[in-house]
């Protein structure tokens, strides 16, 4: 198993609070990796550091071996580093498809591709064509008109998904995937997971706060507190951790 | 976003082509003026817009733009240089001048830190001006000769004011169908993304700063070769061109006609003087109508006068679906 993303000693403070006290963290490819812990922990912070949003205080972070820690936000995803927001954003005055269709153009041209000419009115019928393909992937097909800005929570998330996939990332990170879901659609998440995991075979981080999802989804689980990775293995040795039931799993890992 | 649909755009256009173009045929020359002044305006406040509506900066300093065209077109006509050199030269100096404060601005600032710097050097700019005794000092340049244009063999008098008014509506007409394009291209399409979202179009890859740049310089230049063209048609050029009212007075345009709208600020520029003339002899009437006409838009129709007009297109569209619906379910009952 190789290491896909490696990061060494990730610090970060907002004024003179640290929030990262010095993380260590392997992404190795093709895993699914679940970054769990209590609220406040500082998930979040550390999925910001890893794809640029904002500076670390110290550290390395390292993408297939490159030193990638000071490079801005874009550059990390021209690399191959794709994400997904704890609150969806997507491009909220434009619809479904015109969301997708734009990223599509996006990608072509990181890619050296020819999109077109630049004053091209609107987007080919070949990239509209994908983009129709990749909405019905995650189900939106019959949204493809709405502007997304009238989309549902859950859709406005899958709209997420399906746009950082569009970019086809190496490594797709996912805050909160299921946050405020229903149930019933976040048994229907994982399994879009999972299944665009096994056509796409992306390395995948996410941070979760249902363990239903993370034990239906994770290979490798960390969890982290008060910004220190305090376990990391299998999902059911990471369980099993004494620590890890004293400060997050507290009751609902005795009662399971 | 609610758009009209592409042909009734364009012939819109065509039709206020043709009788902009005709205006000269039947108007005073009074009116010629005050319509040519208008199409300058319009551009400029059209390139603003470029900023505001579409790549999500907001500028407050934008006439400084506008008046380094303006004194740059004026003075060379007053050595007697050739007039497309010097509106070339106005573009491309205003294309540099925002290309600089760009480069020191964007990368750090957005919103209202973004909005008080232009605002702060294009008063250092107005100042400065102010205070060049070659470029007039707080009176300006007067008497700014109307050109005379030389295509080789050919020469074209812009003497004349119709020849002038006629000119600068081709080079507007142009230029704003250059922006508009520039809208709707992918170009366009990217900065309608980094409006929007500007954190979710950095993580599509984007590098948002490069665009606003560029939005930017274009936004800078277009100003510019507005202001060069305002300098033969009023013929003097004072510092009141690079005034930060004027800059504001582009902002009030575009909220007014829509900002959403690529159409929106010169429909508010026109609007605007239309005010203007209707309350021209009752002295400090225009700005209690502008005033009260502004707290209407914002407080109301936050979309301006094209957001305005779209709601209630959607809704009558709306209205007319709900009644084919009634037909049809009208025509069916009768066959069950
Ligand atoms: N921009 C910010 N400025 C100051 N403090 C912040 C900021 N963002 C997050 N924090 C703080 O950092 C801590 C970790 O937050 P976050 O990374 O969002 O946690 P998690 O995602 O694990 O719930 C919290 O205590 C939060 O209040
Ligand atoms: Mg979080």
């Amino acid at each position: 198993m190789t290491v896909i993303l490696e990061a060494r000693d990730i610090r970060k403070s907002y004024g003179a609070v640290p929030i990262l006290k010095g993380v260590d963290l392997d992404l190795t490819r093709g895993g699914t990796h679940a970054l769990i812990g209590p609220n406040g922990a500082g998930k979040t912070t550390l999925f910001k550091v890893l794809t640029g949003e904002t500076p670390a205080n110290g550290g390395s972070v390292r993408f297939s071996g490159k030193e990638i820690v000071k490079l801005p936000a874009f550059r990390r995803v021209q690399q191959g580093i794709g994400r997904t927001f704890q609150v969806a954003r997507v491009f909220m005055e434009m619809t479904a498809l015109e969301n997708i269709m734009v990223t599509i153009e996006r990608r072509m041209r990181m890619a050296g591709e020819k999109v077109g000419v630049w004053y091209d009115f609107r987007p080919s019928p070949a990239v509209r064509k994908e983009a129709m393909i990749r909405l019905s992937e995650v189900g939106l097909e019959n949204r493809a008109e709405t502007e997304a800005r009238y989309l549902s929570h859950g859709d406005k998330k899958r709209l997420e998904l399906s746009l950082s996939l569009t970019l086809e990332p190496e490594i797709l990170m996912l805050d909160e995937p299921t946050a405020g879901m229903s149930q019933s659609d976040r048994h229907e998440t994982v399994a879009l997971l999972k299944r665009l995991k096994a056509e796409r075979g992306f390395t995948m981080l996410m941070t979760e706060h249902d363990m239903d999802v993370v034990f239906g989804l994770a290979d490798a689980a960390m969890v982290l507190n008060y910004g220190e990775i305090i376990a990391c293995g299998t999902p059911e040795a990471v369980r099993r951790d004494p620590l890890v039931r004293e400060v997050y799993l507290g009751q609902e890992a005795t009662s399971a | 976003m609610i758009t009209a649909s592409r042909n009734s755009v364009i012939s819109g256009i065509l039709i206020a082509l043709v009788l902009l173009a005709s205006v000269p045929l039947w108007a005073n020359p009074g009116w010629v003026f005050v319509v040519g002044f208008v199409l300058v305006e319009a551009l400029f406040c059209l390139s603003w817009n470029l900023l505001f509506g579409f790549a999500g900066v907001a500028t407050f300093g934008h006439a400084a733009f506008f008046a380094v065209g303006a004194y740059l077109v004026g003075w060379g006509l007053r050595a007697g240089e050739s007039f497309l050199l010097l509106m070339l030269g106005a573009g491309v100096l205003g294309g540099l001048g925002s290309l600089l404060v760009g480069l020191v601005a964007l990368r750090r600032m957005t919103g209202i830190h973004l909005a008080v710097l232009t605002l702060a050097l294009s008063e250092v700019l107005y100042i400065v001006i102010g205070n060049t005794h070659a470029l007039g000092g707080i009176d300006g340049l007067a008497s700014i000769p109307r050109p005379t244009i030389h295509l080789g063999l050919a020469e074209i008098s812009l003497e004349s004011s119709d020849a002038y008014y006629w000119f600068l509506l081709l080079t507007c007409s142009v230029f704003a169908l250059v922006l508009w394009w520039l809208v709707q291209s992918r170009f366009g399409r990217v900065l309608r993304c980094i409006k929007q979202d500007g954190e979710r179009a950095e993580f599509i890859g984007v590098n948002v700063n490069r665009y606003q740049l560029a939005a930017f310089v274009v936004a800078g230049a277009v100003a510019a070769v507005a202001g060069g063209l305002s300098a033969p048609l009023t013929q003097i050029v004072t510092p009141a061109a690079g005034y930060w009212m004027h800059s504001i007075q582009a902002v009030l345009n575009s909220l007014l006609g829509g900002a959403g709208f690529f159409w929106g600020p010169a429909l508010g520029t026109a609007i605007f003087a239309g005010i203007d003339f209707v309350t021209r002899t009752f002295a400090g009437l225009s700005e209690v109508v502008v005033g009260g006409i502004l707290l209407v838009i914002v407080l109301a129709f936050p979309g301006g006068v094209l957001g305005f007009l779209s709601t209630l297109k959607s809704r009558r569209d709306r209205n007319a679906d709900a009644a084919a619906n009634v037909v049809e379910t009208g025509l069916k009952e009768p066959a069950e």
